[in-house]
């Protein structure tokens, strides 16, 4: 793909059509998606015309040699046959279908690997695989922790469905409301379940003490909160019941950003493109016949963008989530949160929005902008000199309003989730065959 | 009472700030099952925030200011706790002496001012997008100034302010365009008026100064030549530093054709073919004749025929009309040098004039003042394909001006005179002012340069070939060509 460009007669249109349908944060996201990084801030700059900060995107991209893969981003962003999909095709026909999966990739990384792994036999390929001994013991680590730490994540994601504020105001009634106290006993059994859950997957961690110890204490931490509402259900004490909700609810909205940071960073440091280079100067030396080698290769370094560019959108989706959990607060925390929310939305709005706009035709795309419309209007109501009701009754519409935007991104949210788990588990796959030729370099 | 106040927070408000703050500082330690290094800040920030519910009397705020202690009280639960009957924190209670802030500080205030803001321009920004991007929504001036404020907040936002940016932009521009015009109408207009002025001027100079020249070849040996010198090197001179002045745009507008109509039409004379012209022209008196026969003998005007040909004695106004009554002449149209042969073609006309001078004196005091008899005539003159030199020349004397005149006479130029100017001092130019002359000027400038080299005037300039027909004025006619040259070191 490198070295790839636009054609001089068709790069002023594809900029211009670029520059009218994604602003600066939308091409810096889908950047960031191709690289990992803001790289957009060393291209150009968000003060200038949105035709130039297109322009300067494409050079920055096609003399990095990413130019396929933005392209490929923004196609996935437009309907098939609109003017500028048809443009981008015929200016860069291999940007259709140059979106890269992780799954159909690890096939053919884990064949390198085995033909890899026969080579052992021979001297002079055992010789040159030595030499990538600590490239295998990095992917076999890096892997290991990327799917630990995903492991962890999916855990307490799977406890952020319930809106904490919700589950407060449950707990007061727990003393005399049955079906409330039946809901958080319900909660309370899925939080220890995925304690245990957690428990397993720090096993699977690499055995590195001081590294399980930091997942240990936060497990545990959740498993007190579990307990604290163990026994505040069994005493229907509500007082101790809005304790454990409240350590478990600080779990839930400290953890999952700090574990996604863990994935991008073990993502980053995934030596791909390293053991890409070393698969290829193995294949150069296996007069076999066999292709395992090349094509391994050139999977891999397919694989390292298809990692790169979904644990980016599992990051720009945790950003959101945290700004949700900033608003949650706000709603607790305050007697009127029309102001608070108002000075908070735009954190929110924006990330979203952006994320919308790369799928317009989806429908969560579709309701989160329109739940976005809708909150700044009831916004602009809330300001107008009529809107008379007072308390929880006046941001009454404005909490459901929100309610409404948070459940959609957060389902958003899990369905990419979902994927990165995906890859990861598929991740999992070349772990094995490196683990296996380490431990045969290791008899050696 | 000092201490009690610093225990506190002293509104809701400021409680929610610190709690915010508060969260953010400890973000990597909450949650994280360890806090004990920053359980101290925790306790601390839990005590003031129990304590501030003694100025906090509304309930919802004091609803508000309870959940916030309660986040904070939960951390300083231990897991021992869970077997008691644990009570949490509670707000004090409302105590009116307490003091406290009513309202918010300024600074949220401002804070709040400006997510107001912020709401009403996205929610404008989407009623333009809605519209179709109608431009009755797009901002201008203070709005726009304020909304490029919130433009990287917020997309709708952004999007108007760069569609506003571009209506301004252009309709800055439109004003620009207009102004620009303006004043280039203005300037232009002052061009024109000026250079009409200045245009008035050069033909004024120009025409003063080839009278003076006329009148000085037409009398070159009366008593007046040394006063018309003086006036003639004044008008060079100050046409000299009109024309350095003068904007060349000025004078290249004139169309050479409205110059050689205009001379005609002065003239008033049809042209019997195209090398020939007519006019009238002084012929002298009986006494003192301007006409030579061809054989050279003067010939009296009172007996020149109609048809006769006859050579010129001295240097003569072609004039486009008789004289008047009164002996006022017409204007000029040019120049019949001498030697120049003419033709009558209609019978001279007598003038009674005063004689000359020299009459005067001899003549009785109480007796009336002598008279003589002045004959005009109208000429045919044949237009000489032998250009005219007047040589303007700078040096010690005129003999080498004279020496130099030969060489041009003997080369086919007619070289009616030479008139020593210090004007000509550094320069060796030819002027030229009809593109016809041009080819004349350049066997001039050859001529000249050939005659150098024979007489060895090693340290004279070859003079260039200067073309001035966007200069040339009423008086300067076909033919004329002005060698303008240095002698000073022609040894």
């Amino acid at each position: 793909m490198a070295g790839e460009k636009i054609p001089p007669d068709l790069i002023d249109g594809v900029a211009k059509g670029i520059g009218d349908a994604f602003d600066f944060l939308q091409l810096d996201a889908i950047i960031y998606r191709c690289t990992g990084e803001h790289r957009i801030n060393g291209w150009t700059n968000d003060r200038l015309p949105r035709w130039t900060i297109a322009r300067n995107c494409i050079d920055g991209a096609e003399k990095q040699g990413l130019i396929v893969l933005f392209l490929a981003y923004i196609l996935s962003s437009l309907p098939p046959t609109g003017t500028l999909y048809v443009l981008i095709a015929s200016a860069m026909p291999t940007a259709k279908d140059a979106l890269p999966e992780v799954k159909p990739q690890v096939e053919e990384v884990r064949l390198g690997l085995e033909r890899t792994r026969e080579l052992l036999n021979d001297p002079a390929a055992r010789s040159t695989i030595e030499e990538s001994r600590e490239i295998l013991t990095d992917v076999e680590r890096e892997i290991s922790l990327l799917d630990g730490y995903k492991g962890l994540h999916d855990c307490l994601h799977s406890l952020q469905a319930k809106q904490i504020s919700l589950l407060i105001a449950s707990s007061a009634k727990i003393a005399s409301d049955t079906l409330q106290h039946d809901a958080m006993r319900e909660y309370k059994d899925q939080v220890r379940t995925q304690v245990q859950c957690a428990r397993d997957v720090v096993d699977r961690l690499p055995d590195d003490a001081t590294l399980r110890s930091v997942e240990t204490k936060w497990i545990d931490e959740l498993d007190t909160a579990a307990m604290f509402l163990q026994k505040s259900l069994d005493d229907r004490n509500p007082n101790a019941a809005r304790i454990g909700i409240i350590r478990m609810s600080r779990v839930l909205q400290f953890q999952p950003p700090r574990l996604n940071d863990l994935i991008v960073a073990a993502a980053k440091q995934l030596p791909l493109q390293k053991l890409s280079g070393a698969m290829g100067t193995l294949a150069e030396i296996d007069h076999s016949g066999s292709s395992d080698l090349a094509n391994g290769q050139a999977a891999l370094n397919r694989l390292d963008q298809a990692v790169r560019g979904r644990v980016a959108e599992h990051d720009l989706w945790q950003e959101i989530d945290k700004q949700i959990w900033v608003i949650e607060q706000i709603f607790g925390d305050t007697v009127d949160a029309t102001d608070a929310f108002m000075a908070a939305w735009p954190d929110l709005k924006m990330p979203l929005r952006t994320m919308a706009d790369f799928s317009p035709e989806a429908d969560w795309a579709k309701n989160v902008k329109d739940y976005s419309d809708r909150i700044d209007t009831e916004l602009l109501r809330l300001q107008a000199p009529d809107a008379v009701a007072t308390g929880s009754q006046r941001v009454a519409p404005l909490l459901d309003l929100f309610a409404n935007i948070r459940s959609e991104s957060r389902l958003r949210f899990f369905v990419v989730d979902q994927q990165l788990r995906r890859d990861c588990e598929s991740l999992v796959g070349i772990g094995a065959p490196v683990k296996s030729i380490l431990e045969t370099l290791g008899h050696g | 009472m000092a201490d009690e106040i610093n225990s506190r927070f002293s509104s809701l408000e400021d409680l929610q700030h610190a709690h915010v703050e508060l969260m953010k500082a400890l973000r990597p330690t909450l949650g994280s099952g360890d806090t004990s290094s920053v359980k101290p800040t925790i306790v601390e920030f839990v005590e003031r925030a129990k304590n501030t519910g003694a100025c906090i009397q509304d309930p919802a705020e004091r609803q508000a200011a309870q959940n916030i202690l309660d986040y904070w009280s939960a951390e300083t639960v231990s897991v021992e706790d869970i077997s008691k009957d644990w009570t949490p924190d509670k707000l004090l209670p409302f105590d009116p002496e307490a003091g406290g802030k009513t309202g918010p500080s300024a600074e949220r205030l401002a804070a709040r001012l400006n997510a107001r803001k912020k709401i009403q321009l996205a929610a404008a920004a989407r009623l333009w997008k809605d519209s179709g991007q109608a431009s009755g929504y797009l901002l201008n001036g203070s709005a726009l100034t304020e909304a490029e404020k919130f433009a990287q907040e917020d997309r709708d936002i952004n999007d108007l302010v760069l569609a506003s940016r571009t209506k301004v932009g252009t309709e800055r521009r439109n004003k620009w365009i207009i102004v620009v015009i303006v004043a280039l109408v203005a300037v232009i207009a002052w061009l024109l008026i000026d250079r009409a002025a200045e245009q008035r001027k050069l033909a004024q100079l120009e025409a003063q100064r080839s009278a003076a020249i006329a009148d000085r070849a037409a009398t070159r040996s009366a008593e007046q030549v040394d006063s018309q010198e003086v006036k003639i090197k004044a008008l060079t001179q100050e046409l000299k530093s009109a024309k350095l002045s003068a904007p060349a745009e000025i004078t290249e507008t004139v169309p050479e054709s409205v110059v050689l109509n205009q001379t005609r039409a002065r003239i008033g004379a049809k042209e019997t073919s195209p090398t020939t012209l007519r006019g009238f022209i002084w012929l002298g008196s009986d006494a003192a004749p301007n006409l030579l026969d061809n054989a050279g003998q003067p010939v009296k005007p009172s007996a020149a025929s109609v048809g006769g040909s006859y050579s010129v004695t001295k240097n003569l106004v072609l004039r486009t009309a008789l004289p008047s009554a009164d002996y006022i002449q017409s204007d000029s149209a040019g120049i019949v040098p001498e030697q120049t042969t003419i033709r009558i073609v209609a019978a001279p006309v007598p003038y009674r004039r005063p004689a000359p001078a020299a009459s005067k004196a001899a003549a009785p005091a109480a007796a009336p003042p002598p008279t003589t008899v002045q004959y005009w005539a109208q000429i045919e003159v044949r237009i000489s394909d032998q250009p005219i030199v007047y040589v303007e020349y700078a040096a010690a004397d005129a003999a080498s001006a004279q020496t130099l005149a030969q060489k041009l006479k003997s080369q086919g130029f007619r070289v009616p005179g030479v008139e020593a100017s210090e004007l000509a001092k550094g320069i060796d130019e030819i002027h030229f002012y009809f593109a016809e002359d041009k080819a004349a000027a350049e066997r001039l400038s050859t001529t000249v340069g050939a005659a150098l080299k024979e007489l060895q005037w090693s340290g004279v300039q070859a003079p260039k070939v200067v073309d001035l027909t966007s200069q040339k004025g009423p008086r300067n006619f076909p033919g004329v060509l002005e060698l303008w040259i240095d002698l000073s070191s022609a040894k």
